[in-house]
This record gives C-alpha cells, sequence and structure tokens, in this order.
C-alpha cells in the first residue's frame, strides 16, 4: 500500500501540552489542452505537502508546508509561539470524534497511472464533432486528478482516504459576432473505464447540445427585462440551491451575531412547503469526500425540510459556538489553507411533477437549460446558457438572458413545482468560491424546478 | 533551448472570525518549471517544493514526445530586476497592526460582524534561460480586507472595507474604512434611470464585469478565428468607442506595481499597450505562440501560472486619465459608485448585467454620502466604452492603489 499511497510511511510526533493536528495531502494531476485542432498543452503536476494546526491559547497557529520532513521540528515552533494572547474562545475540538480508518476506494483503477495517449485518444474523439462550419472556436481539455488526503491529531486520529475524478471539458464559440454563443460541454466520471463507457451517450449529447446551439444562434433574440415564470433545468437547479441557499447554510456566517441566529432559528419558515435541500459528501460524484479536513466522516445533512429550516453547516468550531451539532463540513481546497465551513453535493429533493406536468403549468416563461456561472449574497445572480420561451406548456423559441437573480427567501417562496427525478451533473474543472479559497470541488444538482416569479434581464 | 521559471511566495495571514484576531498561518512554497524548446516542440515539467532542476529538464525533455508544437523564437539575452518593496513585520507586528485596526472599527461600527483578515505577502518570480535571459521580479504587500456583516441583516455579508498597501499607514487606513462605513449605515431611497457609474478600477470584481468582453474578445486567437464580438474592428480607422478613451494593459513597473515582463519573457517597449487608442481598436492580446499560429502581431500578452505553458491575455487594464479629480466628472447631481459587484454577465450582443450588491452614492465632489438598494447595472459595452463613457481620474480609488476611477453611464435597474 505504502508505494500507492506514499503519505501512509509519514510519522509525526506531536508536542506536548497543545492540540494539534496535521493534514498531509498529495495531488496528482494531467491536463491536456486542445485548441482548434492543435494539441497546446500536455501538464502533469505532483504536489505534496501538508497544513499543520496547533491550538494554543484558544487560537489556532497553521503552518503549510511542503517539507514533509520538516513537520515535527515546524509542529514544535508553532507550539512554542506566543504570537496570539489567550483568549476565552471556542476552538470546538472536544467535538472531534478520533477516528482511525482508512478509506481507498480508487486503488482498483487509478486514474494518475494511466498513460497520456488513451487520454488523449479519447479526448480526440470527442473534438471531431466539432468541426461542424458554424464553429468559430473550441477547446477541449482533459484533466483528471488523484488526490491522497490523510489526517492525523494529536489525540490519535488518523484518516485516510482518495479522491479521483477525470474528465473532458469542450469550449466552443458557435455563430459570429454579436449573434454568437459560447457553451461547454463536459463528460466525467471517478474512473476512465466509466467515462469510456459513457462514451456513445456522451457523443450523443454533444451532438444534441451543437444542434441546439446552432439553433440559438439562428433564433435568439435578448429577452424582454421583468419577472417571469422561470424552469430551472437540474444543474440549474443545483447552482441556484448552492448559491442562493447553501452558503447561507455555512455557520461561520451566523458567528458573533444572535440576531441572524433568531432569523434562522431551526423550525423558520424559510421556502415554499414543496422545497427540501440538503448536502452531503457520501455520495458519489464531484463533491464525494469520505471524511472531512477534520477527519469526520461526512454524512447527509438536511437543511430545509419541506419549507422548514432543519439544520446547517458546521466545522467543530461552529457547531461548539452555536451549541449544535458537527456535520462534517470543514473543507479545505488543498494544504495551502485552513479548513473553513463549505458545502460538499448540495440538491433539493425530487418533486411529485412529471417533467411535462411541471412545463404545461407554465403559459408564459422561460426555460433555463445552463448556466456560466453563478453568485449568492443577499441576492443571487445566476448567468445562463441556453435558454427557451415556454408558450403555453410547451417549449418554444430560444431567448438571450444576460442574469436572473433573486432575493433568496423570496424565491425560494416562489417555488411552486419540482419534477420527481433528481439529477446531479458530475463536474470537472472550476468550483466554489469562498473568501480565498477557490476552487473547492462541489456537487449539486435537483430535479426540474418551477419559480413562480424570478427577475430576468 | 531550456527555460527555468521559479516562483516564490512567502505569506503570514492572521485570520479574524467574529470581530476578533482568531488564526495565524504562515505559508512559504517554492514553484519551479523546466520549459524545454526543441525543433519548434515544447516540453514543460514543474515540482512545488524544494526541486532537482535535472530532473525536471530531464522530465520535460521526455514531454517533448507529444509534439507540442512551439514555433517561436523565445526571448533572450536580457537582464532585468524590479522589486516593488514594502512593509515586511513580525507576525507580531502584524497582530498589533490588525488589532488597532479591528479595535477601532469595532469601537465606532458595534452594530458590524468584521471577519476574514490581513495578509502580509511576498511575491517573486524568475525567468532565466540557456539563451541568456535573466528576469527577476518581487512584490511586498499589505493586505487588510474585512468582510462586514450587519447584526441582525439576515445576510451571509453586507459589504466590505479593504486596502492592499506597500507600506500601511493606520490613519489613512481608517479613513477608507470609515467613510465607506459610515456611508453604508446611511440608506437612501432607490435610485433609477440613466445614472453616471463609477468604477473603482478596472480590475476590481465591478471593473472586471465591465470589461469582461475586452478581456475575452479581444484575445488573438478568437479574433482571427471571427468569433469576436469586435470581428473586422481592429485597426480599421473607425472609431468604435469614445474619442476620449484609451485603454491599457499595463506594464510600466516605474509608476505602477506591476511585473514588467511576460510569461514568455517579454519586456515591451513603451512598456504599456493600448488597446483601444482614441476609441479606435489597436491591439490584441497576443502571445508569442499565437501571434505565430494566426499571422498576428506579438503583444507581449503572455500569462498564466508557471505550471502551464503561456496562453495569451491581458493583466492590469487602465483608462488613460482624462481628468485629475472624481469630482471633475461628476455633475451636481453626483453618481453612483459600483462598490461590490457579484456575478454578472455579457450576452454576445454586448449587453452587460452587473448585479450590484453594494452602491454607493457620490455627492458632486465624489464624496460617499449613503447607500442605495441593491440593483442590477445594464448598459451595452459599445455605449458604456463609447457615448456613455465620462472619463477616468488621476485620483486614486484609495491612497495605497495605482488604479483611478472609471466614469461611464449605465442604466440602473432596482
Amino acid at each position: 500500500m505504502t508505494t500507492l499511497h506514499p503519505l501512509d510511511a509519514i510519522s509525526i510526533s506531536f508536542p506536548v501540552g497543545v492540540y494539534a493536528d496535521v493534514r498531509l495531502e498529495r495531488t496528482t494531476a494531467h491536463s491536456i489542452v486542445l485548441r482548434d485542432g492543435v494539441l497546446e498543452e500536455v501538464q502533469t503536476t505532483t504536489e505534496t505537502g501538508a497544513l499543520l494546526r496547533v491550538l494554543k491559547h484558544g487560537r489556532w497557529l497553521y503552518a503549510s508546508t511542503t517539507a514533509l520532513d520538516k513537520i515535527d521540528q515546524a509542529l514544535a515552533e508553532l507550539a512554542r509561539s506566543e504570537a496570539l494572547s489567550p483568549v476565552e474562545a471556542t476552538a470546538g475540538i472536544d467535538g472531534l470524534a478520533v477516528h482511525q480508518a482508512a478509506r481507498y476506494v480508487f486503488d482498483d483503477e487509478r486514474v494518475d497511472h494511466l498513460e497520456v495517449p488513451p487520454k488523449l485518444a479519447l479526448l480526440s474523439r470527442f473534438t471531431g464533432g466539432l468541426g461542424r462550419a458554424a464553429i468559430k472556436t473550441w477547446s477541449a481539455q482533459w484533466s483528471d486528478t488523484h488526490r491522497d488526503r490523510r489526517f492525523v491529531s494529536s489525540r490519535g486520529a488518523d484518516v485516510r482516504h482518495d479522491y479521483q475524478e477525470c474528465g473532458l471539458r469542450l469550449r466552443f464559440t458557435v455563430g459570429e459576432g454579436a449573434r454568437a454563443v459560447e457553451e461547454r460541454f463536459v463528460g466525467a466520471d471517478h474512473r476512465y473505464s466509466g467515462l469510456v463507457a459513457q462514451e456513445k451517450v456522451l457523443l450523443a449529447a454533444l451532438e444534441e447540445t451543437l444542434d441546439k446551439c446552432e439553433h440559438f444562434v439562428a433564433d435568439a433574440e435578448a429577452v424582454q427585462a421583468g419577472t417571469a415564470t422561470v424552469v430551472l433545468s437540474p444543474e440549474v437547479a443545483g447552482v441556484f440551491a448552492h448559491e442562493s441557499f447553501g452558503h447561507k447554510s455555512e455557520a461561520d456566517f451566523m458567528l458573533g451575531d444572535p440576531a441572524m441566529l433568531e432569523a434562522w432559528a431551526m423550525g423558520t419558515s424559510v421556502a415554499s412547503a414543496l422545497v427540501t435541500i440538503t448536502d452531503g459528501g457520501a455520495d458519489w460524484g464531484s463533491g464525494y469526500m469520505p471524511f472531512d479536513d477534520e477527519g469526520q466522516p461526512t454524512t447527509k445533512t438536511v437543511l430545509i425540510d419541506q419549507g422548514v429550516l432543519v439544520g446547517r453547516l458546521h466545522s467543530a468550531m461552529t457547531a461548539a459556538a452555536l451549541d449544535e451539532t458537527p456535520t462534517a463540513n470543514a473543507r479545505a481546497i488543498s494544504f495551502r489553507f485552513e479548513p473553513i465551513v463549505r458545502m460538499t453535493t448540495t440538491t433539493f429533493a425530487a418533486g411529485t411533477f412529471s417533467r411535462e406536468d411541471l412545463f404545461k403549468g407554465v403559459d408564459d416563461g422561460y426555460f433555463i437549460e445552463t448556466f456560466k456561472h453563478g453568485s449568492g449574497m443577499s441576492t443571487f445572480t445566476i448567468a445562463p446558457g441556453l435558454c427557451w420561451r415556454i408558450r403555453n406548456g410547451e417549449l418554444a423559441e430560444p431567448v438571450r438572458i444576460a442574469v436572473i437573480t433573486g432575493t433568496v427567501f423570496e424565491t425560494l417562496n416562489e417555488i411552486d413545482g419540482l419534477s420527481d427525478q433528481v439529477e446531479i451533473p458530475f463536474l470537472v474543472g472550476g468550483g466554489c468560491g469562498k473568501m480565498e479559497q477557490w476552487p473547492l470541488s462541489v456537487g449539486f444538482g435537483g430535479p426540474y424546478v418551477r419559480v413562480r416569479k424570478m427577475s430576468v434581464a | 533551448m531550456r527555460e527555468i521559471i521559479r516562483s516564490e511566495t512567502q505569506t503570514q495571514k492572521l485570520g479574524v472570525v467574529n470581530s476578533q484576531v482568531a488564526s495565524v498561518r504562515t505559508q512559504n512554497e517554492a514553484q519551479t518549471a523546466v520549459r524545454v524548446i526543441e525543433n519548434a516542440r515544447v516540453g514543460l515539467a514543474s515540482a512545488v517544493g524544494q526541486s532537482d532542476i535535472e530532473a525536471l529538464t530531464e522530465s520535460a525533455k521526455a514531454s517533448l514526445i507529444f509534439d507540442v508544437p512551439y514555433p517561436v523564437e523565445p526571448e533572450s539575452d536580457r537582464s532585468h530586476t524590479v522589486a516593488h518593496d514594502g512593509d515586511h513585520r513580525s507576525v507580531d507586528e502584524l497582530v498589533a497592526l490588525t488589532e488597532s485596526v479591528l479595535g477601532a472599527l469595532n469601537h465606532e461600527f458595534p452594530g458590524f460582524v468584521f471577519s476574514h483578515g490581513v495578509e502580509q505577502c511576498r511575491r517573486a518570480w524568475h525567468i532565466q534561460s540557456d539563451a541568456g535571459l535573466d528576469l527577476h521580479y518581487s512584490r511586498d504587500t499589505t493586505t487588510l480586507a474585512f468582510v462586514a456583516k450587519e447584526k441582525g441583516s439576515g445576510n451571509i455579508m453586507d459589504t466590505f472595507v479593504g486596502v492592499e498597501c506597500a507600506v500601511v499607514d493606520v490613519d489613512q487606513v481608517l479613513a477608507e474604512f470609515r467613510a465607506h462605513l459610515s456611508a453604508y449605515g446611511q440608506v437612501l431611497a432607490p435610485a433609477s434611470g440613466r445614472l453616471r457609474v463609477v468604477f473603482p478600477g478596472l480590475n476590481s470584481m465591478a471593473g472586471m464585469g465591465l470589461t469582461q468582453m475586452i478581456r475575452s474578445d479581444l484575445l488573438g486567437r478568437v479574433y482571427a478565428t471571427g468569433a469576436s464580438f469586435f470581428d473586422g474592428m481592429l485597426a480599421d480607422g473607425q472609431q468604435h468607442f469614445s474619442s476620449r478613451l484609451t485603454l491599457r494593459d499595463i506594464r510600466d513597473a516605474d509608476s505602477v506595481r506591476v511585473c514588467p515582463f511576460d510569461m514568455e519573457g517579454v519586456i515591451r517597449s513603451p512598456a504599456n499597450l493600448d488597446i483601444i487608442r482614441a476609441g479606435e481598436i489597436t491591439n490584441l492580446a497576443t502571445n508569442k505562440r499565437d501571434a505565430h499560429r494566426f499571422g498576428l502581431a506579438p503583444t507581449g500578452t503572455a500569462i498564466g501560472d508557471i505550471a502551464s505553458l503561456p496562453r495569451s491575455g491581458f493583466g492590469q487594464l487602465a483608462a488613460k486619465p482624462t481628468a485629475e479629480t472624481l469630482s471633475e466628472l461628476i455633475g451636481d447631481d453626483g453618481a453612483v459608485l459600483a462598490w461590490f459587484v457579484a456575478g454578472g454577465d455579457c450576452t454576445r450582443s454586448g449587453d452587460i448585467a452587473l448585479p450590484a450588491q453594494v452602491l454607493i452614492a457620490l455627492d458632486g465632489q465624489g464624496r460617499p454620502i449613503g447607500r442605495l438598494p441593491a440593483c442590477t447595472l445594464k448598459g451595452n459595452i459599445l455605449d458604456v466604452l463609447g457615448g456613455g463613457f465620462v472619463g477616468a481620474t488621476s485620483q486614486r480609488v484609495d491612497p495605497f492603489s495605482d488604479e483611478g476611477f472609471f466614469v461611464t453611464h449605465m442604466d440602473v435597474v432596482g
């Protein structure tokens, strides 16, 4: 196992008299870029490093290092530091359960051990369809990542786990000048063989996307700004769940604000009774993470249950500060950063409508099929890609929409229908940003979601 | 031919949670990359931490097998060193600085919870090659940035205050933060219609939203393939924007704290590149490789991290000043300052929509006087940089910044 997981061989001596933990990380990534038919880059990177934490006088001392042979000295230096004076603060380490576990689930097929040629060949098979005359420029990127993480603490925790993903991301511009549209296409899996198994389905989906883009370029006109009924596709519903509500569920935003805690008291009605939203890292996909970066096993946290606030996301510290149950949502984008409260995979639960019936309930509105990016504070914003007019319950002509926006709670309360199947796309590239930590691999999805009133512009 | 690129980063970050210093993080990291260019092909290898240059060289040579084309003449025979030095405090001193600023904010603005933190950072880049290239750049910055949340607002954040300094002056920092937080506390009636909108430079989140299409559609590759919104407008002798607008990619290290060379080792002369000159589109972002491939003029615009091959792109953008002060560009009715824009987009038709989460009203002298409700700023790129353009200032957005204000007209939609 040691050759597959070299972090296992590292032993650490913790300083006495303080709580300390170390998160070791080894990441190998490959990237292959084709642009307009020319191979532009083949890149391999391997990073090995550690984030050290020492709790002293109620405050945290962190150090990130790539010198794994000097971790003991670095820990000792942190333990000696008197940089921060004592404070009365809750770090929450008493809430950290001590686990010893190894959850290596990708040893059967390590994506980082696969040579470049088959990856390039697979990517090239997807670029064949990009030769359409309407496509002015395109790029195709293969990326794969394998990451080992090991969490070790002065209390005896030793948790080891792995994550990997591989996939292709195509970007293309269809049409010219002001009528052009930029779209992307993503196919991903935890294993190369899984991606190959999807190849035919993905190629067909790519063709369908390109057809839609050509139709969009030919016929889409700018939307009349205002409010309208909107149906969100599963991936757009997912980004809405993530941006509109997920970030508000991160408990570090509650600290020091009793009034906000009161406004966000458990049991408060915050959404339409049709809405249930969960977050969890245990399921496969781009948000998969069996243990968080404090060595706690992830689970599924229900955030909204039938419109009622029932949970929020915690690290050990925020759970202790708010006297709530930890949820194993302490995550960092890499060994360079300390863990903070982050989402894993955030989804709307399924509703009861068939997809067809959901659309039939719209006399005049819009269907948001794809998105470019989203963000959220008191109001959320999603920049859509392909959008379509809905007339008398049927999809009609394409329409250009720059942004859809709304205040979070008003919009959650305007949801009046969800379809009965949840889809969670597997994403590669990009991710969630919070403060200085971007991108973090997360998942999001849901069913088709109908919002009775939303701003479109 | 071999190029060796190194970066070094040393940071000390004080994390602030619930209005007090909660943590200290130190980070020292080195990254090394080797590019081997041979027979018009390139191979690349990189490592984080201690690295063996010869092993990286062998790895880069081995990757030549992939035949990644690089049919350009690398830069050669040039030495250049620029160091933008600044404060360097011990962790104890940094804690004292942070607590003095936080103490004042907590005392004067008890209605807010402050978070995020203060970071002292030294970054250095070095490119050297077998062909005699030897370029060094380093920069010291101390960033004081606090997310401010009004107690009881129900929002995850309400506004922020922040400055990036070479040398910190606590009084000036506090004056900036006070001006914003005081104005934020004065809630004004919604504004609407076509208004003068002030952007705090073109490299903030708001400014990036405004110039998104410039950055994406004036890439040489995009332009050459006919996919650009500005197709056919390059050097066509036509004024597509305001005759008062000159927009530049900035690399003049004598006047601004920027790196003077690009990631292919190019040092431009003149250092700043006019992208738009007096309303005409004059240059694209085209690195050497794209220039060769698409038959365009190279413009010294290779960007990217050192572990990747350079790609074309603009760095720091700035408009040539048309006025000394902001007050010269604002009428008696004042203007609105796009302080914080989250998300937003620009359609392929050039229609920009920027959701302004924090919009500050300015009086005729450019002083912040109150907060307007969140709204969307709308406009078309051809108008925002054309008929709607008011001007740009020599006056910096704050005493520590290299950037001036950019003023244009946009529709404010509630």
